[in-house]
């Protein structure tokens, strides 16, 4: 099970549109997966394996122990899509 | 009897309601069962919270009123959009979550029929109109179906109208017309983007300028809202003096008490937070679902940071002159007779740096210093208009803080006040201006651009 956080700035609007982008990305993987939508503040206060945020906030969230994935466009499916897979597949190897 | 009244019981219960909301929404997506389950499990919990959060605000909230009055002599209030939502939970919780379930509705009804084929995404301003309408509309006395309907229909016309005004500015900042702008800070955005056309150059962009990584902290809602809370706590603890805080503290020191205080007021900012990222977190994807099977060629307005990226000098810049606007107008407001608004970093942030973007995108680093300006003017004198139509809740010493909350809140307020044939008559206004926004205005049309190249090449091949 890992464990994937979607971050924005208030963890309301745009990481929600993240969220629903990513559950697509995750389930064409096939991994058992948990996510959730948070803010700046509270992906670093927990435990998470892998983390998709905007290149503003990946700043700021260096110090954690998740692998932090910047994604440029939270509208491009194929970006989101590609940036997924090859994050799932670090992990597994 | 007593089956009936368990159901009656249960359905005007606002936390089961909302979560309702979520089962619906979950059931129409056709999302897995486990899926289904911990969606609505999860938006219940929520709103439970949501009020939680609220409980705590207060507490810290009610202190720093004593201090504004009891120093100045006026009723201070801090514009939060998620602290107010949360305080009208309690007597409008049940409406709110009927007018923001039907909103959607009429957002996918009205991107269907008209040419506006917005679909508003940012789930939480959906769930901060729906509560600003239901207050607004119900303070004067009109409730049931009446309230929920005219609620609805306000909120649904606005989720279409408010990304069609804005797409002329956002074509200008995207390049595009893939995504539209989704946050109701809309009118201070296009006031910003007019005002920036007028001032400066879009040539001479903020872009070609870096501003230094140290401010980027403040894109965590959490340390700005608490740096920003001590600065004022302090400030409000100074000028009413030692004695009055000490009262308020009962007898402990005056200073500790107000900076616990104000890191409280982070703290419940925060915790509602955590409520409404629940709620929306479920509800936001579900419609995503829904309105993607019914309108497949529906354009996404989306929340205020979408544009962030495309000048993020612009932002820090609009933000900056954003919180002056704020600052200035503030010394205008008590000699007016209003309420003391200060200025609320989270607002600030967000609806300063959108200003600042479309600012930049008219009218260069001059355009996007003078949008966050305006829109800090525009979002400290129209909460001060609105708090007097929000009845007891406009003594709260918070109050919503972006534009179109105010000027959306003040006309239906005003029109609530006329009588429940004016807000009925205002609703329909509003839809009606929906479907002739779209043909009397081709530039709101999402697909501007490619019709016009549509029509020249049409042109062309009767030329050719």
């Amino acid at each position: 099970m890992i464990r994937v956080f979607a971050v924005c700035g208030m963890g309301l609007g745009t990481s929600a549109i993240l969220k629903t982008r990513l559950r697509a990305a995750l389930d064409a993987t096939g991994v058992d997966y948990m996510l959730d939508v948070t803010d700046a503040s509270a992906a670093r206060g927990q435990q998470a394996d892998l983390i998709f945020t905007s290149a503003e906030l990946a700043e700021g969230l260096k110090g954690t122990s998740a692998k932090v994935v910047v994604v440029k466009n939270f509208m491009d499916r194929e970006e989101i899509n590609q940036k997924v897979k090859e994050a799932i597949e670090e992990l597994q190897s | 009897m007593a089956v009936l009244e368990f159901l009656q019981e249960i359905l005007s219960n606002a936390s089961i309601l909302v979560g309702l909301l979520a089962l619906i929404g979950l059931l129409v997506a056709r999302a897995s069962l486990p899926d289904v389950v911990t969606g609505t499990l999860k938006t219940i919990i929520g709103f439970l919270i949501l009020g939680g959060g609220a409980n705590i605000l207060i507490g810290a909230l009610d202190p720093l009123g004593t201090m504004i009055s009891e120093g100045l002599g006026l009723q201070g209030v801090v514009p939060t959009n998620e602290a107010i939502v949360a305080l009208a939970q309690e007597d409008f919780g049940a409406e709110t979550a009927g007018i923001m379930g039907l909103a959607f509705v009429v957002n996918l009804v009205l991107a269907r029929l008209t040419r506006l084929r917005y679909v508003f995404l940012t789930g939480h301003h959906v769930f901060f109109m729906a509560a600003l309408t239901a207050v607004t509309i119900g303070v004067t006395g009109m409730e049931g179906w009446q309230l929920l309907i005219t609620g609805a229909l306000i909120t649904g016309s606005v989720m279409v109208l408010m990304p069609a005004i804005a797409m002329p500015f956002m074509r200008r900042i995207t390049g595009g017309e893939e995504i539209a702008m989704g946050h109701f800070g809309t009118l201070a955005y296009c006031a910003a983007g007019l005002v920036g056309s007028k001032v400066g150059d879009p040539e001479k962009s903020t872009e070609d300028f870096q501003v230094p990584r140290s401010l980027s902290f403040f894109r965590d809602s959490l340390v700005s809202t608490a740096v920003a809370m001590l600065i004022v706590y302090l400030i409000f603890a100074i000028l009413a003096g030692p004695a009055v805080v000490t009262e308020l503290a009962g007898g402990a020191n005056p200073w500790v008490f107000a900076i616990v205080q104000a890191l409280t007021f982070a703290a419940g900012v925060w915790i509602i937070l955590v409520g409404v990222r629940m709620i929306i977190g479920e509800i936001v994807p579900a419609f995503e679902g829904i309105s993607s099977r019914l309108i497949p060629n529906a354009v996404p307005a989306l929340d205020v940071p979408i544009v962030f990226p495309y000048a993020p000098t612009a932002v820090i810049i609009g933000f900056a002159t954003s919180v002056l606007g704020g600052l200035v107008s503030m010394i205008f407001l008590g000699p007016l007779g209003l309420a003391l608004i200060i200025p609320g970093m989270v607002p600030h942030f967000f609806t300063g740096g959108g200003a600042g973007v479309f600012g930049n995108a008219m009218g260069g680093r001059w355009g996007a210093a003078a949008g966050g300006f305006v829109n800090g003017v525009l979002i400290t004198f129209l909460p001060a208009f609105l708090l007097q139509y929000m009845g007891e809740l406009g003594f709260a010493n918070t109050t919503f803080g972006d534009a179109d909350f105010a000027w959306v809140g003040i006309v239906t307020g005003f029109m609530s006040e006329a009588g429940p044939a004016l807000v009925w008559i205002w609703a329909a206004v509003l839809v009606a201006a929906t479907f002739v926004f779209g043909m009397v205005f081709p530039k709101l049309r999402p697909d501007y651009l490619t019709q016009q190249g549509q029509a020249s090449s049409e042109a062309e091949s009767v030329a050719g």
